[in-house]
């Protein structure tokens, strides 16, 4: 892949709101090289292919028409080798889960700041999954050291996964947190979603892969991470 | 004669009423999908082409309470017309549905339906919106801890279920319920019949079912 600027990764923004696309541009530009703005879905494909970006920012939705198959298309295209970073305004999990299923990288909401924004198509670069709940969060937790493998991982799932790593099945990480058995179910199953892994034993492996990472942010964060989300009022 | 007059006169009225009902219904939900398009399609996107002009000139807590502004925008957006029904299918529609209300140590929502399945678009949004109102129902009403969707398609037939483990009531015995007419209507407006089963103590099901 070309960049304009050596050491600069090149970035397509694709969205159909061209005010959207010209602000992306704007904000991106000091960081990366945005080599152009794609406004119609049905041009996409094609520019792609002919400006081999590195990062496509990707809107899921053209005039109401799904993104998601041109995704397909392009993850299929062996002449595609760019990276896919999803900006939209649907806060749904089933579409997420979709986007990456489709060969999406990131996930986020119109409302990322451009910090967050930089978060993902850096993740992306790496080949990394980086997924958001709320605008707003990475830039949080960012501060805090708990962005681990590009994944914003909140307090609880750190705790979690770090008791994971030392041995301590599901009803002894509940008495640890002082939460229920179902609720430690609960936080595995969102750490399983944020980090891709798709059961318990690749949550592990994961884990292992990040350890290092995930026991730095757990000792730098661990009284302010709690701070970070307000403890449900019981 | 003037008996059967008045009655046929009647059920006229009643044929009449319900076509209305039906009507208002669909352009409800019409009107929902639109305004749902709008907040998701225009209104977030130009609010957050805001937000970033408003980032780079450093205006100190607009980026903030526009993304504050963004965020209710797209629950509202959400709440009138899910994303996934339209861009997906009623499995991941009903599975985002139940992901929302599941409350660990309080209520399960569980769903059943095959991912891709075969029913008409019109019947999926029918599906969609009784499992919601029967969903809320369950917890607004009957202090439910846990509520089963179930989706089954047999042949010529498509069946929702949403049963609940709540306190249940004598269906005789409650005043006419908004949710539960508008339900029935949605329903029986693209061919289907719904039935409630509910007694003290034992919970609810909500069956609806539907021609393929």
């Amino acid at each position: 892949m070309m960049s304009e600027r050596p050491g600069r990764a090149t970035v397509l923004i694709a969205d159909d709101h061209t005010v959207v696309a010209e602000g992306l541009a704007v904000s991106l530009r000091p960081h990366f090289t945005v080599i152009g703005q794609v406004t119609r879905l049905d041009r996409l494909l094609e520019t792609i292919r002919q400006s081999a970006p590195d990062v496509v920012i990707l809107d899921l939705s053209f005039e109401g028409v799904s993104s998601l198959p041109l995704l397909q298309e392009a993850m299929a295209d062996r002449r595609i080798e760019s990276r896919f970073v999803v900006l939209t305004a649907y806060a749904s999990k089933a579409l997420m889960g979709a986007a990456f299923k489709a060969g999406a990288l990131a996930y986020l909401l119109k409302g990322a700041s451009t910090q967050e924004l930089r978060l993902a198509i850096e993740a992306a670069l790496e080949g990394q999954r980086f997924v958001l709940e709320e605008p707003g969060d990475a830039t949080r937790i960012l501060a805090e050291g708990v962005v681990v493998g590009g994944v914003a991982l909140r307090p609880k799932q750190l705790q979690i996964v770090n008791y994971l790593l030392d041995g301590l099945d599901r009803d002894a990480i509940a008495e640890a947190i002082g939460i229920s058995a179902k609720g430690v179910d609960y936080h595995l199953g969102t750490t399983r979603e944020v980090t891709g892994t798709p059961n318990i034993r690749l949550l592990m492996l994961w884990a292992a892969e990040h350890e290092a990472a995930l026991r730095l942010a757990l000792k730098k964060g661990k009284d302010d991470a709690d701070r970070l989300v307000p403890k449900r009022r019981r | 004669m003037t008996a059967m007059v008045f009655a046929w006169y009647q059920r006229r009225m009643v044929d009449e009423a319900r076509r209305w009902g039906r009507h208002l219904l669909e352009a409800q939900d019409a009107e929902r999908q639109r305004i749902a398009r709008e907040l998701h399609d225009d209104m977030v996107p130009r609010l957050y082409a805001t937000r970033l002009t408003a980032e780079r000139m450093a205006v100190s807590g607009v980026p903030e309470q526009l993304g504050e502004v963004m965020r209710d925008l797209r629950t509202l957006a959400h709440d009138l017309h899910p994303p996934a029904l339209k861009h997906l299918d009623l499995a991941q529609a009903l599975g985002e549905l139940a992901g929302r209300h599941n409350r660990p140590d309080a209520v399960a929502v569980t769903v059943q339906c095959a991912d891709g399945v075969a029913i008409v678009p019109d019947a999926a949004v029918v599906f969609y919106r009784i499992a919601q109102e029967s969903l809320q129902n369950a917890l607004r009403h009957g202090e439910a801890s846990t509520i089963a969707i179930t989706v089954v398609v047999a042949a010529g037939q498509a069946e929702l279920t949403v049963a609940d483990d709540g306190c249940g009531f004598t269906p005789g015995e409650v005043g006419p319920s908004f949710g539960l007419r508008s339900m029935r209507e949605r329903v029986e407006a693209i061919g289907g019949s719904l039935e409630l089963q509910s007694s003290p103590r034992h919970g609810t099901r909500v069956i609806a079912r539907v021609p393929r």
